[in-house]
Order: C-alpha cells, then sequence, then structure tokens
C-alpha cells in the first residue's frame, strides 16, 4: 500500500511542469490573434498579464480550499461539500466539460494539420493517431505522464527560441502608445486571454498528488501561472511588434506565421518544425485532460484506478471529433466550452470555498463519518 | 495488444506514401516568377523552371513559361497545365512585378502568396521597369539560373544598403498599415547593354507604384531610415580643379549612423525632422593630406553640403510620390495619437507637411594612409 | 490454451520429481558398507562412461576411488593421494585435518562433487565419504574482450569460468561488504549462477526482487544470459535491453560500486548487470581515462548518434517525400537533381538500403576478418557504387544510410546497438506515410515508452525522466571526477555519498 502511494505521487516542480504543459497547447498558436480580436488591439499582452494575476487568485482560493481538504482532489472536495448526490452530479458535469474540452483540443489540432500542413491526410487519422499516442500515456499513473511532460518542456524553449528571430525585423512602433486602447478594452479583453490559459484547473486535482507542504505546493503552482503568463505575454508581445495592427486581424495563427516568414542556413520553412514541435504540446494538453476526466470517471465509479476509464473516454473523443462538422460550427463549439471553462474554472472555487467555509466542511469529518477511507497524513 | 501493433504496421506498410505526399522527384520547381498586366486587365504570369535532370557536370538549364489568366491564380493554373509534373511554388526565390502591374495594387498580385501555407514567404520582391516578363528570359554568363542572378543581385544590393532589406512577408505589415508605405528594389535593363542593373528603390503610394529613387537617393533614403546594412558608398566631388579629374572625387564607406527622427505640430502643420550623423571611412582619395587638419575639416564641410543635398533631394521625391516610407505617420500614431486622430486623412496632409533632413558628417578613418 | 499446457507441463515435472524422489528420499544418508555405497554410485551412474573406479587398501581398509574421468586431473589425484600416503602420520588424522578432503554423507552432494570433477574416496567401514578436489579447469586467459575494448585502462575481461570471474571481482572489491550469493539454475544442467552486490551500496529491496526472480526460474538447463535475461527483466516486449551485458571486470566493479547487481554465470564470461538506465549503454570505460572535456564530448557525440540513427532516414524521407520546402534553396536543385531517375519512392529506396547494410552486417560478423573484410569491401563500395550508377538509389540516400549505419555502431554496448538499428524501421514507415507528423508521433510514443518502462523498480530513462539534475553530471556530461560526490541516484543505494573532498591539497598550498 506503502509502495502504491509512493508510485502516485508527484514532486512540485513535477506539478508545475505538468500544468503549464496542459495549459500550454493547441491554443497557443492563435492566442496572440484572439486577444487582439476581442478588442485590446496591440494592448492584448496586457490583457494576458492581467489574465495571469487572475489565475493566481485563483490559485490563492485553490489553496484555501487544500487546506482544509489536504489529501482529496477536486472530485472528492465535490462529494464531501454538496453531499453524495449532488456532488456525483457536479463530477459528472466536470467530467463532461473535460472530455468536450478534449473533444475541441482534437477538433482544433486536426484543422490547424489540415491547413498548414497535411490537406489531404483523412481527419480519421490525424485524430486517431494523437487519440491512441495520448491513450499509451493517459493509462499510466500520473508520475510516467508528469516525467514525460518534463522531459517535453525542453520544446518550450525551442519555441521561445524560434520566435526570437522576430526581433531582428520587429517594429516597436505598432505596440506604442501602450495602453491606447483603453482600461475597458484591455479589461474585456483579459477574458479572452484567460480562456487561453484554462487548464489550471489540474492544480486541484493533482495537489493532493503532490509531495511536500501546502506551501512548496502553492509555489510551484505560482511559478507555473508566472511562467505560461510570461511566454504567453512574450509571444503576444513579438506578434504585435512583427505584424501591423491592420495585418494581424487577417492572420488567425501568427505565430505560425510570423515563423515561416524567416529562413535559417540549414534550415527554411521553420514553421514545419514548428508544427512538429507544437504537435507534442497539443498532446500534452490532451493527456492532461483525458487524465483528469479519466480520474474523475473512477471516482464517479467508486474506482481508484483510472486506467480502465482511459479507454472508453479515448473512444468518446474520437468519435466526437471526427464527426462531421464546419469552420463555422467549430467555432460556436469551441466558444461555448471556453465559456464554459470560464464558468468552470473561475467561478466554482469560490463557490467550492465558500459552501466549505459556510458548513463548515472539512475533510477531517469526512473520514470521521468513514466513507472513502481517505488518510489525514 | 500486439495484434493490434501488428496490424497497424500493416496499414502503414500498405499505405506508405498516401495522401500528401509530394515527391521531390515529380515535382516542377518554380524558381522565379513575374507578373505583369495585359491591356485588358488580365494578369499575365512568367515562370522560371530550372532542369533537375542535367547531371553535375553540365550547367544547369532553366524554361520560362507564360500563361494568362483572370487571377494571378488562373494564370498559374493555367502553366501548370503546360508543364510535365506537378509545379510547386515553394522553393521561389525572387518575385518580379512589372511596372505597370505595380501601378495598380501590388496586394492583388501577392494575396496568393500570403494565403497558401506552403509559399515562400522568404522570396525577394521587385519591381521592374517595364514588363517583367522579359527579365526571367535574360541570359547572363556564368549565371546559368537567372532565378540565381537575380537573387545574388538584390541580395549584394540589400548589402551595400542600396536595396531595403525585404521580402514578400516583410513588405505585408507595410502594406496594411496607413502609416507607413513600403519601398522595394527597382530593376531595370539598360538600353545599350543586356544586363539586368538594380540600383533603384521602387516608391509605393500606399499599395501602388508611384515613383522611382535614384542610386544615391535610395542609399541615403535608406540611412534616414536608419536601416544601413554592411555597407553604403557615395562618390562625392570635391573639388573642380584637379588633374587628372579622377583627383576631384572622394570615395567614402559609411561607418555608422547616429539617426533621430522628430515629429511635432506647430501651428496646425507637421514638422518632421530627421538629423542624421553619418561617420564615414575614405576609401578613395587621390589627393592625400588627411594629417592636416584643416583638409579634413574641409573635405567633412563638403562631404555633409553634398550629403545634406542628397538627404533634400530624396525627401522631395518622396514626398511628390506620397510614400511615406520613414514611417512619420507611423511615429504620429505611437507618440501623439491626438494628432494623428485629427489628421486621418493621412495620405491628403502628408505631401505637405514639413519634411526635413539635417545631416552632419564626419570623416573618421580613412584606411592606412594619410 | 496456454493454462492447459502450462498444467500439463507442471504435472509432468511433478512426476519426474515423483520418479526422482523414492530413490533420492530412501537413501539420504550414505551407509558405512563399502559395497551399498559403491552401489549406489554406480547404479546412480549407469550409463556415464567415464566413471572410473581404484580400487586399493588404507591400512588395511578397503577402499575406492571414483571420479569422472572427463572431469579430473590425474595429477591432483596423484598428488593428493600421494601426499596422504607418504606422510608418517596416521592416514586417519591426515584426512581429518587435509583441507582438501571434504567429508561428507548426504548423497546428493556425494553425487554433486562427483559432476563438478571431484573425486569420491570411499573407505570401508566410515560412513563419510570424502571428497577431494581434483577437479581440472580448461580456462582461457582473462584476455580483452574483442567487442569491448578500451584504448586505455584494465585489459581484463572475463572468462568462461565462474570462478575465475569471482576472482577477478573480488580482487578489485576488497570489501567485507561483497556479497556473493550461489544459486544453482537449470534442474539437468545444474549451472552455478551468483550474484554480486555491496551490502553496504545496494538497496536491500532492489537485491531481494532480484534474488527473488532469480529463485522463480525453473527450467532444465541455462543455455546463455540471454536467458536469465529474459526470465527476470521486467518487460520483454520493450525493444531496449534492460540489463547490461559486459565482459569487463572493471566496469562490473564499477557498477557494484554504484549499488548494482551483478549476476555471473557459468560457462559464460558475459556479466549481467542490473537494473540498468538507458544512458549507462552510451557510456564507456575510456570517458574515465581521457580528459574530461575529451570525455564529455564523445559522451555528447554518442547521444547524437542515437537520435541521428533512429532520426535521419525517417527525416530524409520525410522531406524529399512531403516537406522539400525546408531543404535550403541552394540545395534544393542537387538533391532533386539526384532523384530525379529514381523510379520508386523514397520509403522503397530506404528500405532497400538499410536492408542491404543489415545484410553486410549479419554476413560480415560471423565471417573470419579476412573474408568479412572483403564482404564490406564488395558490400560497402561495389554494391554502394553501382546502385547510384544504375539509378536504383540516389546518392544522397546513400550518404544518409551510411550515416546511419556508422551512427549506430556508436553505441558501446551490442545490445543497445541492435534495439537502435530494429528502431528505425517504425520511424522510416511513420515518416513515409504522414511526413513529419508521423515522426513526432512515433518519436512521442518511444519517448512515452521510454518514461514508463523501469528495471526492477528504477526508471529506466533516469535521469532524464524523472530529471534529476544532479545526475545529468555523468550522463551527458562527464564532470571531472572529484566533483562527483555523489553516487547516481537512480538505483536508489543506502550509502549516498562517494567520496569527500579528494583536492583539500589545494586549500593547503
Amino acid at each position: 500500500m506503502n509502495n502504491q502511494n509512493q508510485k502516485n505521487t508527484i514532486t512540485p516542480s513535477q506539478l508545475a511542469l505538468f500544468v503549464i504543459q496542459t495549459q500550454v497547447g493547441v491554443g497557443v498558436l492563435s492566442m496572440p490573434f484572439s486577444v487582439f480580436d476581442a478588442g485590446a488591439k496591440t494592448d492584448g499582452w496586457i490583457s494576458i498579464l492581467l489574465a495571469g494575476l487572475v489565475v493566481q487568485i485563483i490559485i490563492f482560493v485553490y489553496m484555501f480550499i487544500s487546506k482544509r481538504y489536504p489529501t482529496s482532489n477536486l472530485y472528492l472536495i465535490l462529494e464531501s461539500v454538496f453531499g453524495k448526490w449532488l456532488g456525483k452530479f457536479l463530477i459528472l458535469i466536470h467530467v463532461v466539460y473535460f472530455i468536450s474540452v478534449g473533444v475541441i483540443i482534437l477538433i482544433l489540432f486536426s484543422s490547424i494539420l489540415t491547413v498548414w500542413a497535411f490537406p489531404s491526410t483523412p481527419q480519421f487519422f490525424k485524430v486517431g493517431i494523437a487519440v491512441f499516442t495520448a491513450w499509451y500515456l493517459a493509462k499510466e499513473n500520473v508520475r510516467v505522464i508528469a516525467r514525460f511532460h518534463v522531459i517535453v518542456s525542453v520544446l518550450l524553449v525551442i519555441v521561445i527560441l524560434l520566435t526570437v528571430t522576430a526581433f531582428t525585423h520587429a517594429e516597436f512602433r505598432y505596440v506604442l502608445p501602450i495602453g491606447h486602447t483603453g482600461i475597458t478594452n484591455i479589461i474585456l479583453s483579459a477574458k479572452a486571454a484567460t480562456l487561453s490559459l484554462l487548464g489550471f484547473e489540474l492544480f486541484i486535482i493533482l495537489f493532493a498528488k503532490t509531495e511536500g507542504t501546502l506551501k512548496t505546493k502553492v509555489k510551484a503552482a505560482t511559478i507555473a501561472n508566472v511562467t505560461v503568463t510570461l511566454i504567453y505575454a512574450y509571444l503576444a508581445f513579438t506578434c504585435y511588434i512583427f505584424f501591423s495592427p491592420e495585418e494581424i486581424g487577417l492572420v488567425p495563427e501568427p505565430i505560425l506565421y510570423l515563423i515561416k516568414s524567416f529562413s535559417f542556413i540549414v534550415l527554411e520553412r521553420t514553421d514545419l518544425i514548428f508544427l512538429t514541435v507544437w504537435m507534442v504540446s497539443v498532446l500534452t494538453s490532451f493527456v492532461g485532460y483525458l487524465y483528469i476526466a479519466s480520474l474523475g470517471t473512477a471516482i464517479l465509479f467508486n474506482k481508484t484506478n483510472h486506467s480502465p476509464f482511459v479507454w472508453g473516454i479515448c473512444l468518446i473523443t474520437f468519435l466526437f471529433s471526427v464527426s462531421p462538422h464546419n469552420v463555422l460550427r467549430i467555432g460556436e463549439i469551441s466558444e461555448l466550452i471556453s465559456n464554459i471553462g470560464g464558468v468552470f474554472s473561475f467561478i466554482f472555487p469560490f463557490v467550492i470555498l465558500a459552501v466549505a467555509l459556510l458548513f463548515k466542511r472539512k475533510e477531517s469529518n469526512e473520514s470521521k463519518t468513514g466513507k472513502k477511507g481517505v488518510s489525514s497524513t | 495488444m500486439i495484434k493490434k501493433m501488428i496490424l497497424l504496421l500493416c496499414c502503414l506498410i500498405l499505405m506508405s506514401g498516401c495522401w500528401d505526399s509530394r515527391y521531390l522527384k515529380d515535382t516542377q520547381l518554380i524558381y522565379s516568377g513575374s507578373f505583369d498586366l495585359e491591356e485588358d486587365g488580365q494578369v499575365k504570369t512568367s515562370v522560371s523552371i530550372p532542369r533537375a535532370d542535367t547531371g553535375q557536370d553540365q550547367q544547369a538549364q532553366a524554361r520560362v513559361v507564360t500563361a494568362i489568366g483572370n487571377t494571378v491564380r488562373q494564370s498559374r493554373l493555367r502553366i501548370d497545365q503546360e508543364v510535365s509534373g506537378r509545379l510547386d511554388a515553394a522553393k521561389t526565390r525572387v518575385i518580379l512585378i512589372g511596372e505597370e502591374a505595380a501601378k495598380t495594387d501590388v496586394y492583388s498580385f501577392l494575396d496568393v502568396f500570403y494565403r497558401d501555407p506552403r509559399s515562400p514567404l522568404n522570396a525577394y520582391l521587385a519591381i521592374t521597369s517595364g514588363k517583367a516578363g522579359p527579365y526571367l528570359e535574360v541570359n547572363v554568363e556564368n549565371h546559368p539560373l537567372v532565378s540565381e542572378y537575380l537573387r545574388d543581385l538584390i541580395d549584394a544590393g540589400e548589402q551595400a544598403t542600396i536595396f531595403p532589406v525585404t521580402n514578400i512577408q516583410f513588405v505585408c505589415p507595410i502594406l496594411f498599415d496607413p502609416g507607413q508605405d513600403v519601398i522595394l528594389p527597382y530593376l531595370n535593363i539598360k538600353e545599350d547593354s543586356e544586363d539586368i542593373h538594380g540600383n533603384q528603390i521602387a516608391l509605393f503610394n500606399e499599395r501602388k507604384f508611384s515613383g522611382t529613387l535614384g542610386t544615391e537617393e535610395g542609399t541615403m533614403l535608406l540611412l534616414l531610415m536608419d536601416k544601413l546594412k554592411r555597407t553604403a558608398n557615395f562618390t562625392v566631388k570635391v573639388t573642380d580643379d584637379k588633374y587628372p579629374r579622377v583627383n576631384n572625387f572622394i570615395t567614402v564607406q559609411v561607418a555608422g549612423i547616429e539617426r533621430d527622427l522628430t515629429v511635432v505640430e506647430e501651428a496646425g502643420r507637421i514638422h518632421a525632422d530627421v538629423n542624421l550623423i553619418i561617420k564615414v571611412n575614405a576609401i578613395e582619395y587621390p589627393e592625400d593630406g588627411f594629417a592636416e587638419r584643416e583638409i579634413t575639416v574641409e573635405l567633412n564641410e563638403k562631404l555633409g553640403e553634398h550629403f545634406q543635398d542628397v538627404a533634400n533631394r530624396t525627401m522631395k521625391q518622396l514626398q511628390e510620390a506620397n510614400c511615406d516610407a520613414l514611417g512619420i505617420g507611423r511615429e504620429l500614431m505611437a507618440f501623439q495619437r491626438d494628432v494623428w486622430l485629427r489628421n486621418t486623412n493621412w495620405k491628403e496632409v502628408y505631401p505637405n507637411i514639413e519634411l526635413h533632413a539635417h545631416t552632419k558628417t564626419e570623416i573618421v578613418k580613412h584606411g592606412i594612409i594619410n | 490454451m496456454k493454462r492447459l499446457t502450462r498444467l500439463k507441463l507442471e504435472k509432468g515435472q511433478q512426476s519426474e520429481a515423483n520418479a526422482n524422489s523414492p530413490q533420492q528420499s530412501s537413501s539420504k544418508k550414505t551407509s558405512n558398507l563399502l559395497i551399498k555405497n559403491q552401489d549406489f554410485i554406480e547404479n546412480t551412474f549407469k550409463d556415464a562412461g567415464d566413471l572410473q573406479k581404484r580400487n586399493f587398501k588404507i591400512e588395511d581398509k578397503k577402499a575406492t576411488l571414483y571420479y569422472l574421468s572427463s572431469l579430473t586431473d590425474f595429477k591432483k589425484v596423484e598428488r593428493m593421494l600421494g601426499s596422504a600416503f607418504d606422510s608418517q602420520r596416521s592416514f586417519n588424522s591426515m584426512i581429518e585435518h587435509a583441507a582438501t578432503f571434504v567429508p561428507t554423507n548426504s548423497q546428493n552432494k556425494v553425487i554433486e562433487g562427483l559432476l563438478e570433477g571431484r573425486s569420491l574416496l570411499l573407505i570401508d567401514g566410515v560412513e563419510m565419504i570424502y571428497l577431494l578436489d581434483t577437479g581440472s579447469i580448461i580456462k582461457r586467459d582473462t584476455s580483452e574482450p574483442m567487442n569491448e575494448k578500451v584504448v586505455r585502462g584494465s585489459h581484463e575481461g572475463f572468462v568462461e569460468d565462474l570462478g575465475t570471474n569471482v576472482h577477478l571481482l573480488r580482487r578489485r572489491i576488497s570489501s567485507r561488504q561483497l556479497a556473493i550469493h550461489y544459486y544453482k539454475i537449470g534442474t539437468d544442467t545444474n549451472t552455478s549462477v551468483c550474484i554480486l552486490y555491496m551490502k553496504n551500496i545496494a538497496n536491500p529491496q532492489l537485491v531481494q526482487e532480484i534474488t527473488k526472480r532469480i529463485e522463480s526460474i525453473e527450467m532444465d538447463m541455462t543455455f546463455s544470459p540471454g536467458f536469465i535475461e529474459e526470465f527476470i527483466e521486467d518487460s520483454t516486449f520493450s525493444p531496449f535491453p534492460q540489463v547490461l551485458n559486459t565482459e569487463r571486470p572493471d566496469r562490473t566493479m564499477a557498477a557494484v560500486m554504484d549499488g548494482q547487481v551483478a549476476i555471473m554465470i557459468e560457462g559464460s564470461p558475459t556479466c549481467i548487470i542490473t537494473p540498468i538506465t538507458f544512458f549507462a549503454f552510451y557510456q564507456s570505460p575510456d570517458d574515465y581515462n581521457s580528459r574530461f572535456y575529451v570525455g564529455t564530448f564523445y559522451r555528447m557525440i554518442r547521444i547524437l548518434s542515437f537520435l541521428i540513427a533512429i532520426l535521419l532516414p525517417a527525416i530524409y524521407i520525410a522531406v524529399v517525400g512531403f516537406h522539400f520546402e525546408i531543404i535550403p534553396n541552394d540545395l534544393v536543385l542537387p538533391v532533386k537533381s539526384s532523384v530525379q531517375q529514381i523510379p520508386y519512392p523514397p520509403i522503397v529506396e530506404a528500405i532497400i538500403m538499410e536492408l542491404t547494410i543489415e545484410l553486410i552486417r549479419e554476413a560480415g560478423v560471423r565471417l573470419p576478418s579476412p573474408i568479412g573484410q572483403t564482404i564490406g569491401i564488395v558490400g560497402g563500395l561495389v554494391i554502394g557504387d553501382a546502385i547510384v550508377t544504375a539509378g536504383l538509389v540516389s546518392n544522397v540516400m546513400i550518404i544518409v544510410v551510411a550515416l546511419t549505419a556508422i551512427a549506430a555502431f556508436v553505441v558501446p554496448s551490442t545490445e543497445m546497438n541492435t534495439s537502435v538499428r530494429i528502431l528505425r524501421f517504425p520511424f522510416m514507415f511513420a515518416a513515409a506515410t504522414f511526413g513529419f507528423f508521423g515522426i513526432s508521433f512515433t518519436g512521442m510514443l518511444l519517448l512515452i515508452h521510454l518514461c514508463k518502462l523501469e528495471s526492477f523498480g528504477i526508471p529506466y530513462f533516469s535521469p532524464v525522466a524523472p530529471f534529476q539534475w544532479k545526475d545529468l553530471k555523468d550522463t551527458f556530461l562527464r564532470m571531472p571526477v572529484w566533483l562527483m560526490n555523489l553516487k547516481p541516484t537512480a538505483y536508489k543505494p543506502v550509502k549516498k555519498k562517494q567520496q569527500g573532498y579528494s583536492r583539500r591539497w589545494i586549500k593547503n598550498e
């Protein structure tokens, strides 16, 4: 038993990189555009920084929740806060939400591949291979997943290095004067920016599986959040100084476009290299959602091992993402889901905390009633 | 599990080389292309395709294929019908646009490049005097492929600060920017020779070609834009009476520049001033005498006069062509947004603003003799 | 179905055991009657033609000497008996004190002893049977193993004799903490297997696990270390070797000192070291004998060679077949003219060449070296040149394949070398079907597999996954030895410290 527990924990640094890899995914290519498009124009990078701040607040909310439930993940907390039936229902909603995020990731992934490099490879294969690879990883325990996520974090450095070339042809006057779009626009766009940061809800699920004190966990979460926010702000800023404000409205994947216009002595079309690297990022974020969705399903069925459920969830996501759809519907659905995501990630933590405080729910009560047998360490 | 793997492997082997594969051996690579406007408004596209089946010992050869269509894409599809194998533009090095075509709207010809993910966004772009098609058929000795010749020509021009550093993507943000205008290399074929000359700059008013700048003015413009590349050379006449005539001239190489652009609004008029300090190396001056302070000072003055002259001419021509290459409008947008918002009809305001350059010249080095 | 056969097997074994057991259980102990003992031995070895028997008398007692002539050194027998008889003291006290005369009354031990080459001395009226250590050992020199040569450092290698091998290791680690356990594997062959580890370094859980797995091996013979390897390793279907085979005592010693366990087998010069991590295969004892810059540089080259060996043909196929845009402008025409006349897709071209190289290697590797060289020349030079001239394969492909082949042979370990050569084929197929997309996902599958793989509970891809910053000092780099104060954490050693500060003298000056 002791050994089993040991295998299911991760270190704080693994936690940080796990979440970073889940956050940075399919959205990174279009993020500068979507923030720009939401109204902040070339001040979008400020919106992203603001969004990072909001996420940081949520992390602190998580901290308070986690203080009351040091060894439970989100699902167990839901069950204990809202009672068995409402809790189960909320778990189900969460699982459905996570699965639909997975579906959206796959759809966007294959549509970007179709547009940029593989127009005639059937979607069936593009999605199928991604799902197969994700299944191969997600069925493992959290430690193995974290190991993989840590290794591929090296690729983030490549992403940043590739975009540095843009500064050789930058026009800083495009972003000046800073803040000219007005506070309201910037704040409104912060909403779009927070949606690109989605994925941090993993913290509340993984806190229980992380070694160390709550303080170190929150520290790791903060570092992860700051890193992602800075990377996003940097990428957005780079795009804004490379493209003129009028052009960026025409380019839905500005980062790829930016990289495409540079060539090196030994390589041309670096965007293809970038795309290859980006696939790994997409996979890691898909695996992240797959993992938490299957974990939720396992708890729904009162099981402790999530592996058997990965299969089914993979199949569901696969079927949904290869089902026929067109560009407009993808847009609609992805907007709907990110709005729901906003509710789940930003409003739910407050609700949980409020209910827990109001009814003075705590983990120790839970174990006294002797339900899940979660031992407090 | 293992059965599944084997099945997957079988599938992979059987389906090898499907879908998106484009074999290099089956494609015809476009190395350079040109766009011209026909009288009836149709687009005439020419492409130069090198022949790859020549061995290493033989010289590479290229053929030029031309077609006319309503749009750029249509004309290219028609070329595809004339060529064996699949036509591929991904490795294009140079795109030439004829003068006539450029005078309408240069973006219309480039849209096809911006839209296609496989297009060569890093290809050079140049405007030609007259029709662009014939430029692809020029025979250049030692350079069997005209595409490579054109590329090297433009590259050398960029290094010598004769041409702006540009490619298809770099012009795009500027084409869309209301406060900036594009400048592009301008090529011409001299009447007395067969060779292509690349020493001028094409000026654009928004997306329309609107004038050219000569070599000296072009280089000066790039200096005024703070875009000095590796070298920039000027030959200036400093005296009149020396014998032989050669001794009247000094050739200098720009070693470094300091530029400062200030845009202010005074009494409803916009004043744009470029202060430029040019530090030069004397690389040829047969009269010698740099050891004496007076001579150096005098030369500084004479050079300064000349450069001021050139700069004034440049500014005048820019305003005549209504080409805001210096990005005065962008400067206003960035630093004095209120002024910009009052002058949204920028293209009408620009030709009448006070645009001045103030140059100062210093000889800082003079080679290894005095 | 499987279960049925297993059941049958079990039954068969049981019945065999039953057949043997009455004989053994009825006469566990030897008798004090010479005749009975003689009968027992002669019955047991009824069909052994090489069983020799000598009758003589010692101090009026009848005595018999048995030995297997094929395993016995006659001179030793002479010397031992001679020294016993020549002495003036009484024979009994002589026998009691002589170290080479081992008395036993267990019939099993008697049989085992005889099979190991000992002679049996039976004396009438004495229950004990004396075992004389007269085994003849034919062994070769402890010369440097052919496939693990180093430029500098020890040139000793293991031999086929287990005793010698343990001796070589004992001499290198003169510590009372060195634990050596012997096991017999093979119900018929009775092959000795021994495991070695440092009691104060190796993790006891690890040792326990290995012992458990070795003890559970049930087989009638052990043919080679490969058998043991496949019996004890975690995932047999992984393409990666999970134990390190070495014939070098110095390497074994270093591994044992890092907390790993060495398994040696009678009759094979190969020592199995386990658990092992991926990067250990890319280390060579030579690294520690050269300057640390040099060691670091070559280690990096080796790890680069891993990437080249598995990725280069795939990248070539993907580039020529899918994404030729990424070839630099000046290179695209030469590459194009090279592939222009090739009649089939790049994957076929690559497979032809890769298979040719594998054929040449397989043909050359087991031939005597002069013929092997000829094969190499014919294969490499003649075919390589002719195949390009004939227009079957492009010359860029030849370069790619040759580079790949060389890169694959850079790995110091043969096992990893073969794994790497096999691994590039899935990559090639993926590249031919999906271009970079395929390479990316195959690479991820490989990486995920490496992350999951554990050998005896030790993560295989350590120190990269899980990431251990401190251990990188001896993985990608080879830092100066005095900087590596701690043992690598990968093998979870009990004793973590490796050395103190060995360069104290710097302060004293």
